[in-house]
């Protein structure tokens, strides 16, 4: 189980097996402002990945979240 | 009070001083005779049409604050969408209202024709500037009809007057204070009647309105309001704790603002306290009302010296506005009830549903004689100088300030094939509870994805549980708090 989904799901309070490969910010239940506001936080702390208008859009999909997860694990 | 019509006062604004900015932000601003311009190339087009019914499907940007003046002065009324909101959810909008004209880019507008053939599609990519509205025109009594979540899982138009209207703003005008220099935020998206307090506020007074159009913006507001020195900011408390979730209620990023004003859900202790201390010398309104009541009919004044003695588990809503009545109405005592509102903010009932109307706007005996009111579904009660809200009595809900039918939930979900259903409000957000039905399997994302097609995001439920037969009252009627019970001991369980 990654650690980028058990985070996702503490923040949506679900299960991680729950949450789809297509989940996305205003597609999947919970997934608000409140929740993509600490998920990019998060990001910020783990990955220095800076709050701009590009990066929300980008890391507002979990596929995407998961692949830089997965990326900077193997660099 | 002042109570002139909102066309006359942004026109009056436009020509007193045309060149002062009138909308800014979206990488380019607009001034007061641009925009005037704008809305008279709309209220050309509009004017084709009898008392034009315009639809607006457009976000938060400078065509959609013209073609809302527009249908005003060209003698009709406007519906504004959230263009957000799921496809199915604005088709329906779109069938009820039948507009004549609908405002918005190419792709929506299309889809919304295919439940009103006879509308007039208006792009503004293609507007013609060069032949203007001459005049001031004359006003229908409406000023716009705005659908919010209906219990039968379609959408009710609360019908508001252009004298309703006038009112509201007019008491903006007698206490805000708004001077040209100020700059409004605007948050909300343009079908919460709460987005009318930023855009009359700002348009009507001479002012600037800043839309918030960048994702960045909406999700870390506190950035916008010290990049755009904004001084008057409105919208939800839950966008304060958005802020303080983000660390961002700082003195640095919100010195600018004299005027922070609530509306749509409970007010916070926590709220006031972080506001208070990043900006101790700024004043805080906060204010309640049902989109029945035309934006908002009561208002508490804040100051950081005062605010405790209006604070209890949330902040008191305040004394009714002046005109307004409200009333504490069914309860064991004067002091607690139904809140009933009275005077001439009230809404004219819901478009095209006499029924539905006539359950909640109703006559009611009030200080010894009968008055037409409007009956909240709030139980509210009173200590000392304070009135509090307490909770909603019906199945309406709010779910981090977005009002929410319960019902229109469950009817989302009976439409995806699952015919018994109780739907429940559970912390921030929605559970099912859906009740077995023979040979049907659950499949919970497909389920939500189905919902998530017919209404809003906030409105889908964050999980759904299966059961083999609801709990019934010995009517026979779903027993929800039985159903409440169920739900948290499987919780339990799990845990």
């Amino acid at each position: 189980m990654s650690e980028i989904r058990s985070m996702i799901a503490g923040f949506l309070q679900c299960r991680p097996d729950d949450i789809a490969t297509t989940a996305a910010l205003g597609e999947t239940p919970g997934w608000d402002s409140f929740t993509q506001l600490n998920i990019m936080l998060e990001l910020e702390r783990r990955f220095a990945i800076p709050i701009t208008d590009e990066t929300i859009r980008t890391y507002s999909r979990f596929a995407a979240i998961d692949a830089l997860a997965q990326k900077s694990a193997s660099s | 009070m002042n109570r002139r019509d909102v066309v006359d006062l942004f026109l009056a604004c436009a020509e007193r001083d045309p060149a002062h900015p009138a909308i800014m932000g979206e990488g380019r601003g607009m001034t007061y005779g641009g925009l005037e311009r704008r809305v008279r190339a709309y209220a050309h087009v509009f004017a084709r049409f009898d008392a034009p019914r315009v639809l607006i499907a457009l976000p938060q940007v400078c065509d959609a604050y013209a073609a809302i003046f527009a249908s005003g002065l060209a003698g009709g009324y406007h519906s504004p969408l959230n263009v957000a909101a799921p496809i199915d959810k604005l088709r329906r909008v779109a069938r009820l209202y039948a507009p004549n004209v609908i405002v918005g880019g190419p792709e929506l507008a299309r889809a919304l024709r295919e439940e009103a053939p006879a509308a007039l599609i208006v792009d503004p990519a293609t507007l013609d500037e060069d032949n203007l509205f001459e005049g001031d025109g004359t006003r229908h009594a409406l000023a716009y009809v705005i659908f919010t979540s209906g219990s039968t899982g379609l959408p009710k138009g609360v019908m508001i007057s252009r004298s309703a209207l006038a009112h509201y703003v007019g008491w903006m005008s007698d206490v805000f204070e708004i001077v040209p220099g100020d700059r409004f935020s605007q948050h909300p998206n343009l079908a919460f009647d709460i987005s009318m307090t930023d855009i009359f506020g700002a348009l009507c007074h001479g002012a600037t309105l800043y839309p918030l159009a960048r994702d960045m913006d909406r999700l870390m507001p506190a950035r916008m309001i010290e990049r755009d020195k904004i001084t008057v900011w409105n919208s939800v408390p839950s966008v304060v704790s958005l802020m303080m979730q983000a660390g961002q209620v700082t003195p640095a990023n919100l010195a600018s603002v004299r005027l922070f004003n609530f509306c749509g859900e409970p007010l916070l202790p926590a709220h006031l306290e972080a506001l208070f201390n990043a900006c101790p010398g700024v004043l805080v309104r906060n204010t309640y009302g049902p989109t029945e009541a035309t934006i908002a009919m009561t208002d508490l004044p804040l100051r950081r010296a005062d605010w405790r003695a209006a604070a209890s588990a949330s902040v008191a809503i305040g004394p009714p506005i002046p005109g307004i009545g409200l009333h504490l109405t069914g309860g064991r005592n004067p002091d607690e009830g139904e809140i009933v509102i009275t005077g001439p903010q009230l809404a004219q009932g819901y478009w095209q549903a006499h029924a539905k109307t006539d359950e909640v706007f109703k006559d009611a005996l009030i200080d010894g004689g009968m008055q037409r009111g409007y009956f909240t579904g709030d139980w509210a009660e009173r200590r000392g100088d304070h009135v509090f809200f307490k909770e909603r009595i019906d199945f309406q809900v709010k779910i981090k300030g977005f009002r929410v039918e319960l019902d229109e939930v469950a009817a989302a979900i009976r439409d995806c094939g699952w015919p018994v259903v109780c739907v429940l409000k559970r912390g921030e957000a929605l559970v099912a509870v859906i009740e077995h039905v023979p040979g049907q399997a659950l499949d919970q994302a497909a389920l939500l994805a189905g919902v998530a097609r017919k209404i809003e995001a906030h409105g889908v439920p964050v999980g759904v549980k299966l059961i083999d037969r609801m709990p019934r009252n010995d009517n026979d009627k779903l027993d929800r708090k039985a159903v409440a019970a169920w739900f948290e001991a499987q919780e339990a369980q799990l845990k």
